[in-house]
């Protein structure tokens, strides 16, 4: 593993750039002075700081630091789910910062998956259900050909016979793989990974990170936001943030 | 301070707009309470002026007679507070066309004349008048009085019985002079108690002393039960029905309070799991759970008791002011204020304290876990539900989140149903009103009645009075069946006045005796008359027995007997008092004395008046209940989608834009607005039914119901628009705020 930056917040005056497209390549996200300040006024806080980020197709990135460094807040903005308050946000070719609300919905449906922490599954709908929820808003789709992506995501996690279970019926570890399924089953070329495995024990956690890499053998780019050093070790690339800015990026 | 009023103050600081329209739900609830106090102000307020003006308890009219003949009359007549006499009719003015004359002593105690210009009359030719008639310094010019001079008024005054009426009061010898009245023809009392049974005797014994005094009651006594105002009849109905919009007012507001009480608590589901891991007992939980809801319960309640008792005011004020002419003091309803305090505060107290106790007792980790402990699927119907297909996934969503929150389910329709209701229903019973005023008529097919001003009989039943070959004479007097009034119409059994068309039995005829009676089909079904019997009837001049032959489909109480029997029962010595004719603008039968004018179109022209005064006032209850169930439905909407926020933004991170959003919420809100509406139509109109057939039974009359279609697409436009745009704003709401945020704020 080679340090390629390291810089620390106290003797920088802006944020290091985060590089990890070869040069020439076009980058899978390409973000320019991304700011996100949280509140107004007296009470505002500034939870990413002037980033400068590039990342290639296909690679797994791990992003760390302690709480409260800016981690979801980027991995947000990367998703579609956040809107930066200054800089630009180029996601898989297009400027997402620019879009219209609608607009940016209709290209989270089509470009990108989010997994979260607390899973985030609709609690009244099943475990197929949950995933058909993600070909819902995108490109209309045959009945047949969306029941068939979902039973593949499904089959994908290991969750092919649990597809009528409701969320409360499920574990933990399970309930995480639905969110995964529901993250790919649109085929997007980026997810973001918020913490997924860090509200389940260690062997559910292993088995959705194993799910994880081999979305990005798929060629998949994986944003994978994580407070486990040893799984963002096996990560492509580390990218690491304190107080908003990112501070290392190891390979 | 205390920690309620702190805790409530920092909620209210958290979700100001929320708290805010928590208050104001609770507030309105409180208000329309008031509107059950709508009568109680108004009777109250009735009763007051009745005391003040020392109003007769009883008022009969006679023949011509003596005061003198009278003396002694307090012993006949035990209880008697007072009797006076009057001498009254009706003179005709150049300036104010018929007037009432009353001519009373100086020293009147009974119907005490309230002067608001001027002075009372204290020689003869002055006398004061009734609003409106004049100012003291003005004339007043009879025409056609035996003494036609000018009278000088000297005062303006009025009193309760004479309310409404263009009124001229004057010393005895002046009202003789300008009636051309020998003597006196009204008597008025007050009893010590003035309960039914007193008033009965009083009438018998007055009755008694005026035949031997040798003259006669001329018409029907009229009596008013324990010192009753004499509108309050006339206003019963009304009454009934803003209490019967009152119930439901009462349910909306019920629901209200639940709904917010449990939205209240059921927020704070997370707070009561932290409280509790760290140490709290269940009851310190419940205890802390039910603070805020209390708080607010009582703020609701400090805002709601005066916007109550302007509600109650206003109604009363309008109510009143129609049909009574009489604008009231501000009147409270003790009863009405307590009850509404005890259901702002105690209802809170109950409502937050049975939520406290489920969200205190749900298992402490997955209340820790999950914000409001509302897993779905733990429950058989729930996995049922789950498995069954109810449209696309957003249905499917809508509709579970429906079962999973059931009571707030329930709740958003039982708001749309009380919103729905209280339109149906104020339309059906304006509908009904309207159907029966119409019906009430279709038994007539004159179009003008001329009728003598005063009691007394004076057309000649054997000619035509007039030159008009299409009038007819008859008599319309008031009596008493089994304790109801009822309408007598003496009529020529060859009568084109009345429709002859019976429901059962046949028409009087000529060749069936002279005793005949036609009885109103819905009273005889009440009493449990049949044709056949006997009917004994109470004239002015003493009872009368009648063989029932017909049952008629006018829907009043009233009856029609032979007219010259009716004349030999009164003793109207071959007279009659009203002339129906076919035609438009009968001539006045000259030297009958003062007639008094109705036309069809008239009696019309008052119905719709009254028709309007009525729709203003169930309107303007209706609006309040609409008001109420508006914001119940926003505000319980709106704390749905608080608590499911996380499921929008969730929806909205796998790419659903404003429009998915509004289809999802428009799903859910359609179909429990859908229900709401089937339940408040069918409410709304079992309810109108409810009301007018009590009405109906305690009125012994055939109100019967319209239904009030047009209420039916109306509501269903209004609740779809408001569904609409309930839709819109929570969604743009929603839209507004990114994914990230929301879920942050949610977890």
């Amino acid at each position: 593993m080679t340090s390629t930056t390291a810089t620390t917040p106290s003797i920088t005056t802006h944020a290091p750039s985060a590089s990890i497209a070869p040069s020439g390549a076009p980058a899978m996200v390409e973000a320019r002075s991304l700011t996100r300040v949280w509140g107004k006024g007296a009470a505002a806080q500034t939870a990413v700081d002037h980033v400068d980020l590039s990342l290639a197709p296909g690679r797994l990135v791990a992003v760390v630091g302690p709480s409260g460094s800016g981690k979801s807040t980027l991995g947000a903005m990367i998703a579609g789910i956040d809107r930066p308050t200054e800089g630009s946000i180029v996601v898989g070719g297009t400027r997402i910062d620019r879009l219209k609300d609608d607009q940016l919905a209709r290209w989270r449906a089509g470009n990108v998956g989010v997994v979260f922490q607390n899973f985030h599954l609709i609690p009244t709908l099943t475990a197929a259900e949950n995933v058909a929820l993600g070909l819902r808003f995108g490109r209309k789709l045959p009945r047949r050909e969306r029941a068939h992506l979902v039973e593949s995501a499904l089959a994908s996690v290991g969750l092919a016979d649990k597809a009528r279970r409701l969320p409360s019926q499920l574990s933990g570890g399970e309930q995480q793989r639905v969110g995964l399924a529901r993250a790919v089953v649109h085929r997007p070329a980026v997810i973001v990974a918020d913490e997924p495995t860090g509200a389940l024990d260690t062997h559910s956690g292993r088995v959705v990170f194993d799910l994880i890499l081999r979305l990005r053998d798929a060629g998949t780019t994986i944003v994978f936001i994580t407070h486990d050093p040893a799984l963002a070790a096996e990560c492509d690339r580390t990218i690491t943030m304190v107080d908003g800015r990112i501070v290392q990026v190891t390979a | 301070m205390s920690s309620s009023f702190r805790s409530t103050l920092r909620d209210a600081r958290r979700a100001p707009v929320r708290v805010a329209a928590s208050i104001l739900a609770i507030a309105l609830a409180i208000a329309a309470i008031g509107v059950f106090a709508v009568p109680g102000v108004s009777n109250s307020a009735l009763r007051e002026i009745a005391a003040e003006d020392q109003l007769t308890h009883l008022y009969v009219t006679t023949s011509e007679m003596s005061p003198a003949d009278l003396a002694g009359i307090d012993v006949e007549v035990p209880g008697l507070v007072a009797l006076e006499t009057r001498t009254s009719g009706t003179l005709t003015t150049v300036e104010h066309g018929n007037v009432h004359v009353v001519g009373r002593p100086d020293a009147s105690t009974i119907d005490r004349l309230r002067v608001t210009e001027g002075r009372l009359p204290t020689t003869d030719g002055e006398i004061a008048v009734t609003p409106g008639l004049g100012v003291p310094g003005e004339l007043l010019t009879p025409t056609g009085a035996p003494d036609a001079a000018p009278l000088e008024i000297v005062g303006v005054a009025e009193t309760t019985w004479f309310g409404g009426t263009d009124t001229v009061f004057t010393l005895p010898e002046t009202a003789e002079a300008l009636l051309g009245v020998e003597g006196t023809n009204r008597i008025v009392a007050r009893l010590v108690e003035p309960n039914e049974s007193n008033l009965e005797s009083a009438v018998a014994g007055i009755r008694a002393a005026v035949w031997d005094a040798g003259a006669t009651l001329t018409s029907f006594p009229e009596v008013l039960v324990d010192g009753a105002h004499p509108i309050e009849e006339d206003i019963e109905m009304i009454s009934f029905m803003i209490g019967g919009l009152g119930v439901v007012a009462g349910i909306v507001a019920l629901i209200l309070l639940s709904s917010t009480a449990n939205s209240i608590v059921t927020e704070r589901t997370r707070v009561a799991a932290i409280l509790r891991a760290v140490g709290a007992t269940r009851r310190e939980v419940r205890r802390e759970l039910r603070r805020p809801a209390i708080a607010i319960g009582v703020a609701g309640t400090v805002l709601g008791l005066p916007l109550g008792l302007v509600v109650a005011n206003v109604i009363s004020r309008m109510v009143l002011n129609r049909f009574a002419g009489i604008t009231p003091d501000v009147g409270i309803d003790i009863v009405v204020l307590a009850a509404s305090a005890a259901f702002g505060i105690v209802g809170a107290r109950a409502v937050s304290g049975r939520t406290a106790r489920k969200v205190a007792k749900a298992e402490l980790a997955s209340a820790l876990r999950d914000r409001d402990a509302l897993p779905f699927g733990n429950r058989w119907s729930n996995r049922l539900l789950a498995r069954i297909p109810t449209g696309d996934l957003l249905r499917r969503m809508a509709v579970r989140a429906a079962a999973r929150r059931r009571g707030r389910a329930i709740a958003l329709s039982a708001q749309f149903a009380g919103a729905v209701a209280a339109v149906v229903l104020v339309t059906g019973l304006a509908t009904s009103v309207f159907a029966f005023n119409d019906a009430e008529l279709a038994s007539f097919d004159w179009e003008t009645s001329v009728t003598a001003a005063d009691p007394g009989y004076p057309f000649a039943l054997d000619g035509p009075p007039t030159s008009r070959v299409d009038d007819e004479v008859g008599i319309h007097v008031s009596g008493e069946v089994d304790d109801w009034y009822i309408e007598l119409f003496g009529v020529d059994p060859a009568t084109t006045m009345f429709d002859k068309d019976v429901n059962a039995g046949s028409w009087l005829a000529a060749d069936q005796g002279t005793r005949g009676l036609v009885l109103a089909e819905a009273f005889a079904e009440q009493e449990g008359h049949a044709i056949g019997d006997t009917l004994t009837v109470e004239l002015a001049s003493g009872t009368a027995d009648y063989e029932i032959v017909g049952l008629h489909p006018i829907r009043s109480v009233a009856a029609f007997v032979p007219v010259q029997t009716l004349a030999d029962d009164l003793g109207t010595e071959g007279n009659g008092n009203t002339i129906w004719s076919q035609s438009h603008g009968v001539e006045a039968a000259a030297g009958s004395g003062a007639v008094e004018i109705a036309t069809r179109d008239q009696l019309f022209a008052e119905d719709t008046a009254a028709r309007d005064a009525i729709v203003a006032i169930f309107g303007a209850i209706g609006l309040i209940v609409v008001a109420i169930s508006a914001i119940g439905i926003s505000s319980t909407h709106a704390m749905g989608q608080y608590e499911r926020r996380g499921e929008t933004a969730t929806v909205q991170a796998v790419g659903a834009g404003r429009r998915d959003l509004r289809e999802l919420i428009r799903k859910e809100l359609a179909g429990l607005a859908l229900v709401g509406w089937v339940v408040g139509v069918a409410g709304g109109v079992l309810g109108a039914r409810a009301i007018m057939n009590a009405f109906a039974t305690a009125n012994a009359i055939d109100l019967g119901f319209a239904m009030p279609w047009v209420a039916v697409p109306v509501t269903a436009v209004a609740v779809a628009g408001f569904v609409q745009l309930l839709t819109m704003a929570s969604a743009g709401r929603a839209a507004r705020i990114p994914a990230a945020v929301t879920l942050r704020a949610a977890t």
